[in-house]
C-alpha cells in the first residue's frame, strides 16, 4: 500500500470493503495527504464515521482511535468526545444520508455551536448502501431505486444548511479535484471550529447503474468530471454544474464551543473561590472578636447554594 | 476535455526518473490509473489477484513522467510514485502542476 | 456453559448503601426533592457530564446539573433532543468522563439506538427514567411504571443483558445513584435508574455527606489501554472501560465486533460477543442484587411493589398484619436482572403496579411456583392507598382473590 496508508491506516482493513471504482478510498487518500502535510501523528486525530457506504467503508480503516456511530449520530458522539478530549483533531467522515438526512439536526446544532470538528460529507447522491434509493442530494429528475419515475422531491445542498447554522468553514469539491480537496481539507483542519467539506463522488454499483445507466467506472468518473467543469467532452453543457470551492471562510473568528464551556467553568470556580476566601476572612475576623458563629462550612466540590431560581423556594 | 485520455502522449521531460509501485494484491481493477496516465505506464495482468480482480501492473515504468495523477486517483491506496533514489530533477525544470511539486517535496 | 448463580433471600434491606451512611460521619441534613438527591448522588459518584433534554418530571435534574457541573469542572449539555443527549453522554464517557442523562418515557424511547451503542461497546453510563403515565405524553404530572419491560429491552436486536435499579425514597435515590455509577464502571455498561414523578418531585429528609472526595465506596474511573479492547467469550467483572484519545487504536462501532472493535459477520463472533455482554451480568448477579423483604418466613400473601407506590404498599402490609393477615412484602430494587428467587415461596402474591396493562406481575407469575396464586392490582395516575392495599391483601387471604375496587385493574390476560 502507499506510504501514507502504511503510516496511518489499519493494515487488516485494507483492501477496504468499497466497491471497485468507488470514490471513498480516493477521498480518504487525500485526507491522509492533508493530515500528513499538517504534521499530525496518528494519535492526534480521531476518525468518526456513521452508517452507510461512507461510514462502513471508512470505519476502522484509520489505524488510530476511531468510532462508527449509529446512523446520523456521529456528530452527537463527537460532541461528547470533544468535551472529554478537546485537544484532538476530529475528522467526521459521513455520507449524504448520514449528514444531510437522518443526521441533519445534529449537523445544524454542531455548526451552531461551532464545535471544533471537521466534517467531510462524502456525497454519492443517494442511499447506495441499501441499494440506491434517493437522498436529499439526488439531482432533480434522476431515476433511482425508489424514484423509478424520476426524483420529484426538491433537494438541497448541505453547505447552505451549515452555513446558515453558523459553520465557520464551508467548502465543496468533487472526486476529480484532488489538489483542491487536499488544500481545502488542510484549511478545514486549521480552523478551530466547525468545518464542513462537501465532496461529491461516484458510485458505480448503484447510482451509476440506475441513475446513469452504467457501472463503467470510467464513464461514471467522467460524469463527475463533466458536472464539475459544467461541460461535457464534446463541449456541450451539462444539465447542472456543481459550484465548487471555498464557500465560506470565517476560520477562527468565533470561539470553539468547548472552549466556551471551559471558560465558563473557570469563571464560576474563580467566583466561588473568591467568595469562599471572603467568607473565611470574615470568619477569622469574627472569631477574633470571640463571637461564636454557626457557619455552614463550604463543602468540597464547590458551593452548594440552592438558588437555582426556579421559584420553588 | 475529458478526464481520461485514450491517446497516450510520448514520454518527455523527467521520464524515466520515477519509481512506480503498485500493490497488485490490493488492486480492484477500476482502470483509473491506466486511463488517466498520459504516457502509458500501466497494463492489466492476465491472472487474477487473491481478491478476484485482474490487477494493474507497472508495465512501462520508464514512461512515467511523475505527474502523480495515478497516485491521486487510485481508490485503494495501491500506488506510490517517487523519484528514483539518487536522482534529482534538473533545476531548470519548473514543476508544471502542484502534484509534481508535492511529489518533489515528499522526496526531499 | 451455564453457570446458574442463585441469590439467597433474607429479611430486611439488602443493598450496599445500608452501611454507607455509617461510613460518612460528617454531613448535612436537608429537606430536599428526589431530583436534587439524584443530582448530588451523581456528582458524589464523580459524574462530570450531563447531556440531555428537559422533560417533566426530570427537568429539575437538568437544571441542577447546569448549576453544579461548572462548579466541579464538569459540563452541562442541553442537546437538541434526547437521542443526541444519550449519544453525547456515550461520547463523553468514551472520552474518559463519567456521564449521566435524565429523562422520562418519551425521551427514554428516543434513546434506544444510543443505549444499544453504549451497551454493545461496553461504555459506562447512568440513565434516569422518571416514569409517568402513558402512553406517550399521557398525564405529565402523575407517577407511572410503564417502562418496566422497556428498561430491560431498551434497545433492539437482542443478545444483551441490562441492569435496572429503582429507588423508593429521596435518601435511597442519593445512595442508589452512586451505586448505579459504581455498577456502570464495574460492569462496563449503561445502567437505568427507574424513578417516577413521586420519587423525583417529593420532598423528604436527606442526608448528604460533607466530603465527596473522601467517599471510599465510589468506584473510580480507570481505563483499559491495551488489547483486547473487548474481552469476548469472557464474563469477567471489573474490566476497565476503553477510552478514545489515548492513542490505543481502539475501534468503537454499532456492529458485532472483534476484540479490536471492528466489524465481523461470523456466527462464532456473534456467540463470543453475546457471551460477554450477557454473562458478565448474569454470572455476577450477587454483585448487583438489591431488594427489601419483610415477613417472608410465615407470609401467606406477599405484596410486591417497587418505586414510589412501594411506600404505601409497605404501610398496607404492616396494617394488614395488625389485622391478622399473615402478609409479607417484597420490594425489588434491582429490577433487572430480575430476582426470581424472591418469588419462590409457595404462597399468594399481590403485585401492585402503577400501570393497568400489567408488567411486573408477568415476571412474578413466571417466577412464582403457582401463577394462579399471583394477583394483580394495577392503578394509574395515583399511588395505591393503604386502604386499597389492605383490602387487596385481606381479600386474597380470606377469599383467594382481590375484591372489586374502583379504578383497580385486576385482569392480566
Amino acid at each position: 500500500m502507499n506510504k501514507l496508508a502504511a503510516k496511518y491506516l489499519r493494515p487488516s482493513q485494507i483492501p477496504t470493503k468499497a466497491c471497485h471504482g468507488c470514490g471513498i478510498g480516493m477521498i480518504e487518500n487525500w485526507l491522509l495527504q492533508a493530515i500528513d502535510e499538517m504534521g499530525f501523528k496518528q494519535e492526534d486525530v480521531i476518525f468518526g464515521t456513521g452508517i452507510g457506504c461512507v461510514g462502513r467503508q471508512t470505519f476502522a480503516t484509520w489505524g488510530g482511535d476511531n468510532f462508527g456511530a449509529t446512523h446520523g449520530r456521529a456528530l452527537a458522539v463527537a460532541t461528547g468526545l470533544k468535551l472529554a478530549q478537546p485537544h484532538k483533531k476530529y475528522l467526521i467522515v459521513v455520507g449524504d444520508g448520514d449528514a444531510a438526512s437522518i443526521g441533519t439536526s445534529h449537523l445544524i446544532h454542531a455548526a451552531r455551536r461551532n464545535l471544533g470538528v471537521t466534517v467531510i460529507c462524502e456525497d454519492n447522491m443517494g442511499y447506495e448502501s441499501t441499494g440506491g434509493q434517493f437522498s436529499p442530494t439526488t439531482p432533480a429528475g434522476y431515476v433511482t431505486n425508489s424514484s423509478p419515475y424520476g426524483m420529484v422531491e426538491p433537494g438541497f445542498d448541505p453547505c447552505d444548511v451549515v452555513k446558515a447554522a453558523g459553520a465557520t468553514f464551508v467548502a465543496e469539491t468533487t472526486a476529480t479535484q484532488w489538489h483542491q480537496t487536499v488544500k481545502i481539507v488542510k484549511k478545514a483542519l486549521a480552523n478551530d471550529g466547525f468545518s464542513f467539506v462537501h465532496v461529491r463522488f461516484p458510485c458505480n454499483e448503484n447510482f451509476g447503474a440506475y441513475a446513469l445507466g452504467t457501472r463503467d467506472t470510467l464513464k461514471n468518473l467522467e460524469w463527475i468530471y463533466e458536472h464539475t467543469q459544467g461541460r461535457k467532452a464534446d463541449g456541450s453543457e451539462t444539465d447542472f454544474t456543481w459550484e465548487t470551492g471555498i464557500k465560506h471562510d470565517a476560520s477562527n473568528s468565533r470561539p470553539e464551543f468547548t472552549s466556551l464551556l471551559r471558560a465558563m467553568n473557570d469563571r464560576v470556580q474563580a467566583e466561588a473561590a473568591a467568595k469562599a476566601a471572603k467568607a473565611a476572612a470574615a470568619q477569622a475576623a469574627a472569631t477574633q472578636t470571640a463571637t461564636v458563629q454557626a457557619a455552614t462550612a463550604p463543602a468540597s466540590g464547590g458551593d452548594r447554594s440552592r438558588d437555582s431560581g426556579h421559584g420553588k423556594h | 476535455m475529458a478526464l481520461f485520455k485514450a491517446d497516450k502522449k510520448a514520454p518527455k521531460g523527467p521520464a524515466g526518473k520515477w519509481d512506480v509501485v503498485i500493490g497488485e494484491d490490493m488492486c480492484k481493477a477500476c482502470g483509473f490509473c491506466l486511463n488517466v496516465c498520459p504516457t502509458d505506464v500501466f497494463a492489466y495482468r492476465t491472472a487474477a489477484n487473491r481478491i478476484g480482480w485482474f490487477p494493474m501492473y507497472v508495465a512501462h515504468e520508464e514512461n512515467c513522467v511523475g505527474c502523480n495523477l495515478c497516485y491521486q486517483i487510485c481508490p485503494d491506496f495501491c500506488i506510490d510514485v517517487a523519484l528514483k533514489p539518487g536522482v534529482a530533477l534538473k533545476p531548470s525544470v519548473t514543476p508544471k502542476t502542484d502534484v509534481v511539486a508535492s511529489a518533489h517535496a515528499r522526496n526531499n | 456453559m451455564a453457570t446458574v448463580v442463585r441469590i439467597p433471600v433474607q429479611e430486611g434491606l439488602v443493598a450496599p448503601w445500608s452501611d454507607w451512611q455509617r461510613r460518612c460521619p460528617d454531613g448535612r441534613r436537608l429537606l430536599e426533592a428526589g431530583t436534587y438527591a439524584l443530582t448530588e448522588g451523581a456528582i458524589a459518584a464523580g459524574c462530570r457530564v450531563f447531556a440531555g433534554y428537559p422533560i417533566t418530571p426530570a427537568t429539575d435534574i437538568a437544571e441542577y446539573m447546569s448549576k453544579r457541573l461548572p462548579q466541579v469542572g464538569g459540563y452541562y449539555m442541553q442537546c437538541e433532543d434526547e437521542l443526541a443527549g444519550m449519544h453525547t453522554c456515550a461520547g463523553a464517557s468514551l472520552g474518559g468522563l463519567k456521564a449521566m442523562t435524565a429523562t422520562s418515557g418519551p425521551g427514554y424511547t428516543l434513546m434506544h439506538d444510543a443505549y444499544g451503542w453504549a451497551l454493545t461497546n461496553e461504555i459506562p453510563l447512568v440513565v434516569v427514567d422518571a416514569m409517568r403515565v402513558g402512553p406517550i405524553s399521557g398525564i405529565t404530572g402523575a407517577p407511572g411504571q410503564g417502562e418496566f419491560y422497556v428498561a430491560r429491552y431498551c434497545t433492539h436486536g437482542g443478545n444483551f443483558e441490562t441492569i435496572v435499579l429503582s429507588p423508593s425514597s429521596v435518601q435511597e435515590a442519593f445512595w442508589l445513584t452512586i451505586d448505579a455509577f459504581n455498577l456502570a464502571e464495574r460492569f462496563r455498561t449503561p445502567v437505568t435508574i427507574l424513578t417516577d414523578q413521586v420519587v423525583s418531585d417529593m420532598w423528604e429528609d436527606l442526608f448528604i455527606p460533607a466530603d465527596y472526595d473522601a467517599l471510599d465506596f465510589v468506584v473510580p474511573r480507570k481505563h483499559n489501554l491495551m488489547m483486547p479492547f473487548y474481552p469476548l467469550n469472557s464474563a469477567d467483572l471489573d474490566v476497565p472501560p476503553n477510552v478514545i484519545g489515548h492513542g490505543t487504536g481502539v475501534c468503537v462501532s454499532a456492529y458485532t465486533h472483534t476484540e479490536e472493535g471492528y466489524d465481523i459477520e461470523d456466527m462464532e463472533a456473534q456467540w463470543a460477543q453475546t457471551y460477554r455482554l450477557v454473562n458478565k451480568i448474569r454470572h455476577h448477579r450477587p454483585e448487583l442484587t438489591r431488594y427489601e423483604a419483610i415477613g417472608l418466613e410465615d407470609a401467606e400473601v406477599v405484596a410486591v411493589a417497587y418505586g414510589a407506590n412501594a411506600r404505601t404498599v409497605k404501610t398496607g402490609v404492616l396494617e394488614a398484619r395488625q389485622r391478622g393477615v399473615k402478609a409479607g412484602f417484597v420490594r425489588p430494587i434491582t429490577l433487572w436482572p430480575f430476582i426470581d428467587e424472591l418469588f419462590e415461596r409457595d404462597c399468594h402474591y399481590v403485585v401492585c403496579e402503577l400501570n393497568y396493562d400489567g408488567q411486573l406481575v408477568r415476571e412474578v407469575m413466571r417466577s412464582a411456583p403457582d401463577k394462579n396464586k399471583v394477583h394483580f392490582m394495577g392503578k394509574s395516575a395515583e399511588l395505591h392507598t393503604v386502604t386499597e392495599v389492605v383490602a387487596g391483601l385481606e381479600g386474597v387471604a380470606r377469599q383467594g382473590r382481590v375484591p372489586e375496587l374502583p379504578f383497580i385493574w385486576t385482569e392480566v390476560r
